[in-house]
């Protein structure tokens, strides 16, 4: 088990009468990028979320480093408790608080809120509240406010689709590098080919509620399963 | 902007010259230019000053307290029935305090008056009841403005109690501020519960002044530490509301919801214990005493009650409309440049009712058609209340996608089609949210409907509170029913109208 980063299995989620996950298995290996693909209303987000422990699915199970974290509608392992961070589309930041205060929040040893603001390059904004940061510094506080915990997951929802081409290609170097340097298991939903080209190690399809084809980006372009596989990764 | 829409211009601007400006402005320059200190020394005056700011400030922090708790048991724990909750919880709003006063005395020990009641204190209780569901509203509407990813990605890193100390609350902080404030302006401003219960209070001091005299400058006089603190709420408020405050409610199914565990009972008994206290106990004692009614009385109760619930109706609903309609078409033809008159309706409604009243009088005292006629009221109504309707409907305005009304332009509408299929189509829930607030509060607004109705025409809260003097208690009792249904029906209604779509 203790292969798997993450283990998802037959995971089953509604909202009211709408089926939205019917039964998604999934595997991602620590330190490995996964790129989730589909068109939109597929469950994409929502299975990052039960992921996350933000939500319970209706049934299946989800493990994260051998650890089995939901079971069913049961959460194991509360959400704090799971070492993941989560990049939410509109970066979820707390515009009560200063840069540095959102990497009190999350630890209070001073050298690690230095090592990350240096990191990101967040030091001479350390004062200043999210609304007065350009998008991509705050995209990095975002960023670096996730992985201050210590966090071995990172999910990121759709983070490149309000950045500017520059801010993509920076955003996609400091989340290689993060791989590099700290071997984070990362999973991110997009619906750039070029992002999923560049960045993913492998890349999963989203299709009805099923994962309907998993593998690396070049693997799929010469060999969808489905039709849908080529109009989603047609350039 | 040309064609139809013009027409409208006139009514944007005498409306707020002649309505929102003028007493305003009187008011304060009368008040501001003509004080004289010696009104300081009357000890009596004193009191009754000190009293209103004991009363106001206690009654600020018990209503926030209690409204805001229960806002957050009814929206970040996953308790059974939050609609139901919700409800009842806001029940007390549509109620017009002094009732709340008479109930709660009807349901003391007869020919033992109990001291502590009739006292401030008996005062700041009474009040609570009547202003906690504005604490409530405003949490809520705070709580479901929070975009839930704040709420969740300090779920990802805290455990929920945390969560709710560190995000959840700073981050309604300026909402539950406002509340207080406005809780305080409103107690500050009651007439009818000191007065039933005893308490000399600052604005029965300026009505009596008023009202034995017929002096006009030397009840101003009387009000000028009203005026000053009313300035001093409205500057904070203003900082407030400029902070962007946003009265749309968003609720959402995401954020934090915290699990009641083995506080779900302790919970659900004190919701429980807030809806006896202030409603169901106060309400029923109502219905009991005007069920004890002899014939005579209920006749009584009915000759005086029927007429003036009608001429309430028709004051506040006009009063209503006219807002709604005034702030729909000044926030669209005027778009960005809006911050003065945000400014001039939040000043009014922030000016003690007794004192608006005055200015409004010493206004309009030469106009006959509008001095001796209901003009005179629905003018002070329209003056106090503008602020609800303008404020939501600007508030949702700003939260519109301009492009919207920038694609009908492109395809040929003229302006005044923009506001009628485009612009009001998509405000209409929010119309209907600020014509029923406004409502609510002119039917139950006494202290303004006390100086300005005109002869022969007084509104149900009047009759209500001269009524009660002399009557059985149970001729009263249904007065107060009378007027309480025939808020909540026209309430309902107008709130049906806002989820309509």
């Amino acid at each position: 088990m203790k292969e798997w980063g993450i283990k998802v299995s037959g995971i089953k989620k509604a909202f009211g009468q709408e089926q939205v996950l019917e039964g998604v298995d999934l595997t991602v290996s620590p330190g490995e990028i996964l790129a989730i693909i589909g068109v939109s209303g597929t469950g994409k987000t929502t299975l990052l979320r039960l992921i996350a422990g933000l939500d319970a699915p209706h049934a299946g199970e989800i493990y994260l480093f051998g650890k089995l974290a939901t079971k069913g509608p049961e959460i194991l392992i509360p959400p704090h408790q799971r070492q993941v961070g989560f990049i939410f589309q509109n970066l979820g930041l707390w515009e009560h608080m200063s840069v540095e205060e959102h990497l009190r929040f999350v630890t209070s040893a001073q050298e690690e809120i230095e090592k990350w603001l240096t990191f990101f390059g967040l030091s001479a904004y350390r004062n200043k509240r999210p609304y007065h940061l350009s998008g991509g510094q705050r995209q990095r506080l975002a960023i670096a406010r996730a992985l201050a915990q210590g966090t071995e997951i990172l999910l990121l929802d759709e983070p490149f689709s309000n950045l500017d081409v520059p801010r993509k290609k920076q955003l996609r170097q400091e989340l290689l590098r993060l791989k590099r340097e700290r071997n984070l298991t990362l999973i991110y939903v997009t619906h750039d080919n070029l992002d999923v080209h560049l960045l993913s190690d492998r890349v999963a399809v989203l299709h009805q509620g099923r994962i309907i084809q998993t593998g690396p980006y070049e693997e799929l372009v010469k060999n969808p399963l489905h039709p849908i596989v080529r109009e989603l990764l047609e350039i | 902007m040309d064609g139809p829409i013009r027409l409208l211009r006139p009514f944007l601007w005498g409306y707020f010259f002649l309505v929102l400006v003028l007493p305003g402005a009187l008011v304060l320059w009368v008040t501001l230019t003509h004080f004289s200190p010696q009104v300081l020394n009357d000890k009596l005056y004193f009191s009754a000053f000190m009293n209103s700011l004991g009363i106001a400030s206690s009654t600020a922090l018990l209503a926030t307290l209690v409204g805001g708790t229960c806002a957050v048991l009814v929206a970040k724990f996953k308790l059974p029935g939050q609609k139901l909750w919700k409800l009842l919880l806001t029940l007390p709003i549509f109620f017009v305090p002094y009732q709340f006063a008479l109930a709660w005395s009807g349901l003391l020990p007869p020919g033992k008056p109990s001291l502590l009641f009739f006292s401030p204190w008996g005062v700041v209780f009474v009040l609570t009841g009547s202003f906690y569901p504005v604490a409530l509203w405003f949490s809520l509407v705070a709580l479901g403005h929070l975009p839930p990813e704040e709420e969740e990605s300090a779920l990802l890193v805290a455990p929920p109690l945390r969560v709710f100390l560190k995000i959840t609350l700073p981050r309604t902080g300026p909402y539950v501020l406002s509340a207080a404030l406005i809780i305080f302006l409103l107690a500050f401003s009651e007439i009818g519960v000191p007065t039933y219960l005893g308490v000399r209070v600052l604005p029965g001091e300026i009505l009596t002044r008023f009202a034995a005299f017929y002096d006009i400058p030397g009840a101003l006089n009387a009000a000028f530490p009203l005026v000053l603190l009313g300035l001093g709420l409205f500057a904070l408020e203003a900082r407030l509301l400029g902070q962007g405050l946003c009265f749309q409610q968003r609720m959402s199914e995401r954020g934090l919801c915290l699990p009641p565990g083995k506080f779900k009972l302790p919970f659900l008994f004190f919701l429980g214990f807030v809806v006896f206290l202030f409603l169901l106990l106060p309400f029923g004692s109502l219905i009991r005493k005007a069920l004890h009614l002899n014939k005579h009385a209920l006749a009584l109760a009915l000759r005086h009650g029927g007429p003036s619930l009608l001429r309430s109706l028709v004051y506040a609903l006009l009063g209503a409309y006219l807002a709604g309609l005034w702030s729909l078409i000044t926030i669209y033809l005027l778009k960005h440049k809006r911050r003065p008159f945000s400014l001039v309706t939040l000043l009014n409604f922030f000016l003690p009712p007794v004192v608006l009243a005055v200015g409004l009088i010493y206004l309009w005292k030469n106009v006959s058609l509008v001095y001796g006629s209901a003009m005179l009221l629905v003018l002070g109504l329209l003056a106090r209340f503008t602020f609800f309707p303008y404020q939501i409907l600007a508030s949702a305005y700003a939260y519109l996608d301009p492009a919207a009304e920038e694609a009908a332009l492109l395809c040929g509408a003229d302006p005044l089609k923009i506001l009628r299929k485009i612009l009001y189509p998509q405000l209409r829930r929010w119309f209907y949210l600020g014509t029923m607030l406004f409502f609510v509060f002119s039917m139950n607004e006494l202290g303004l409907s006390t100086m300005l109705y005109p002869p022969g025409g007084e509104p149900l809260v009047v009759k209500l509170y001269t009524l009660s003097v002399n009557n059985p208690v149970g001729v009263s009792a249904s007065l107060a029913l009378m007027n309480s249904l025939g808020t909540l029906a026209l309430a309902t209604l107008l709130y049906g109208k806002q989820r309509g779509d």
